[in-house]
């Protein structure tokens, strides 16, 4: 693909068209600069958005963010709607970690009190919130728990005294999306599930302690609860084993029900079911039983550094500011052609931002717009920014979800050496504790997007506005 | 070592976000057996000498890339419950896998890795042999 193919919306968007290859049945919309845009042709990211468009149903554009790279089937960044009544759901366009996602914690502490204790504090977190391949969470799950985990997702935890209403308030959907159900789940998925709540897991799922190093809106910061010179912690996690196997399960058992009903794609990864079909359907409930698990386990962990927090700095809290999935399918309605539609939104990579006065959102940001949380890589600075009504319009209020790859996992480890990487962040004053150096190469800031250029093109194409800028202090890698 | 026999292993190809491997082999079996060979390798599962089971795998799928997808997906389920497998056996008669594995106990894993994808996944058969290249989720 050639930069050729695309027309110029503005500086910021670019279309590819339908006919650009056949079998697209909506045109593709990429959020990115001329220089980003080269640099997303430089994998196959461009070609993956190009064959989602040919997804059966779809509304609107496949919309594409800045922070764009190469994933399996679908873009990593990726979003697509499709109509309820006529389009279809893709496991794949969702991704095997259902529901990872980022939950954003700040602190009334200013760092200045406690500079001295971050490197302890970084150590008594990475005890507290179990990291790395496999392992067992802060929860072991009974099958009846588990059962209650995946219908009320972080209500579970409120119950069980791991959450308070605020915390429940301040996470996406309320920490729970409704008609989950655990018929639908395969006794593998069980299986994974019962002993991983409430931890990180490995790869890029991190822990990273920040300073809110600038506000760009002080009454907006305020609403979210953010505070400028303040400690904040971020989280970044999913739902395990648990939504893997569950992912795993569709994609399979779909290779044959897209035959069934018909369905030709470019690639099998995109398989799919029509929404209303009963596979469809089968496959809904239990990928919102696997975000409920997700929304339980950020918030089992949350609250587990909240509790460390607290004993570390007596006197000071930490609060929830949002918790927002990345990688999801969402029954949703927006406008399309001056007509409203129910919608399921497909974002894989890319984050929610529903822009102010949505019914959707608590009352607290009923005026700033949904907080949308873009971390950047380790050791970069990461944003929050507020949706925009100027992103319900153009990407069904979706936004980028970090910085995005540029160097394979392969590359970063042949460039990159993990013990010289952590050398150099401590050097710079952050805090590493890695339970691998290979993977801590892997995840090196040389490996992704400049998060700065990525903001720039989110704010230019107005898809979110920035509201605050962090900068990481401590990182936790499992 | 048969000098004229065609090339057997796998290899750590370049992807963005994800990993992706190219396997090789003379024969489907054996690129079968490579595959997992590699999602090992990917895992940086060890292996214990304590020997948990037998277990006989028995997969249907549509193709030959649904049988693959399978077994590579049905040895992170058992290396998710600290198993790594031994072929004993592995017979592929049409769209059908039959195999007999020896799972020992898994004393240690660097990487995780969620599934093994079907993007663009094809097998193919040449003068050389067979190959593929497999999309891992990590």
């Amino acid at each position: 693909m050639k930069i050729g193919q695309f027309e110029k919306i503005n500086d910021f968007e670019w279309r590819l068209p339908r006919e650009t290859q056949p079998g697209m049945r909506v045109p593709v919309v990429v959020f990115a600069s001329e220089r980003m845009l080269n640099e997303a042709l430089q994998d196959r990211s461009l070609e993956q958005a190009a064959n989602a468009a040919a997804l059966p149903g779809l509304r609107g554009n496949v919309c594409v963010m800045p922070d764009v790279h190469q994933g399996y089937g679908f873009p990593i960044g990726g979003v697509a709607a499709a109509d309820y009544e006529t389009g279809v759901i893709s496991p794949g366009a969702i991704g095997y970690d259902i529901n990872c996602g980022v939950r954003l914690l700040c602190s009334t502490l200013p760092l200045q009190d406690v500079k001295t204790a971050i490197t302890d504090f970084t150590a008594a977190l990475y005890h507290a919130c179990p990291s790395g391949v496999g392992g067992r969470g802060i929860v072991a799950l009974k099958a009846r728990e588990l059962k209650a985990v995946c219908e009320q997702g972080s209500g579970w935890a409120l119950k069980n005294g791991y959450a308070t209403a605020g915390d429940i308030e301040t996470t996406e959907d309320s920490g729970c999306m409704e008609g989950a159900d655990m018929e639908a789940v395969s006794s593998r998925a069980l299986e994974r599930g019962v002993d991983q709540a409430g931890s990180l897991g490995a790869g890029n799922h991190f822990i990273e302690i920040d300073l809110v190093a600038e506000v760009f809106d002080s009454a907006a910061a305020l609403a979210m609860g953010i505070h400028q010179g303040n400690l904040a912690l971020q989280i970044h996690s999913g739902s395990r084993g648990f939504g893997h196997q569950i992912c795993t399960d569709f994609v399979q058992k779909f290779q044959t029900v897209a035959r069934k009903y018909q369905i030709d794609l470019p690639d099998r990864e995109l398989v799919c079911a029509p929404l209303k079909s009963p596979e469809g359907q089968q496959y809904l409930a239990a990928m919102r039983c696997a975000a409920n698990y997700a929304f339980c386990n950020r918030q089992l962990l949350g609250h587990s550094a909240r509790m460390v927090f607290e004993r570390f700095f007596p006197g000071a809290h930490l609060l929830n500011v949002y918790d927002l999935a990345h990688n999801i399918g969402k029954i949703e309605s927006h406008q399309f052609g001056g007509e409203k539609i129910n919608v399921c939104v497909h974002r894989k990579g890319a984050t929610r931002a529903f822009g102010p006065d949505h019914p959707a959102l608590p009352a607290r940001f009923q005026k700033t717009g949904q907080p949308v949380l873009v971390p950047g890589s380790m050791g970069t600075e990461s944003w929050v920014l507020a949706g925009t009504a100027a992103a319900m319009e153009k990407s069904c209020g979706s936004c980028s979800h970090g910085a995005g790859r540029v160097l394979s996992r392969t590359q970063a480890k042949h460039q990159i050496r993990g013990d010289e990487l952590r050398s150099r962040l401590m050097a710079e004053g952050i805090y590493v504790q890695a339970g691998s150096l290979g993977g801590l190469a892997e995840e090196a800031p040389q490996a992704y997007k400049d998060i700065n250029a990525v903001i720039a093109c989110i704010e230019g194409a107005g898809l979110g506005r920035r509201i605050a800028r962090l900068t990481p202090l401590a990182v936790i890698k499992g | 070592m048969d000098a004229n026999r065609p090339f057997s292993g796998f290899a750590e190809v370049p992807h963005t976000a994800d990993i992706a491997l190219d396997v090789f082999a003379p024969n489907l079996e054996e690129l079968f057996i490579n595959a997992a060979k590699g999602l090992y390798h990917i895992l940086g599962i060890r292996k214990g000498t304590k020997e948990v089971e037998n277990i006989h795998i028995s997969m249907v799928a549509e193709d030959r890339e649904g049988l693959m997808v399978s077994l590579l997906n049905e040895l992170l389920f058992h290396a998710a419950n600290n198993q790594a497998g031994e072929f004993i056996s592995l017979e592929i008669n049409e769209y059908q896998l039959e195999a007999d594995l020896l799972m020992l106990e898994k004393t240690g894993q660097q990487k995780e890795v969620k599934a093994a994808t079907f993007n663009d996944l094809v097998i193919v058969q040449d003068a050389e042999g067979f190959h593929t290249r497999i999309v891992f989720d990590v």
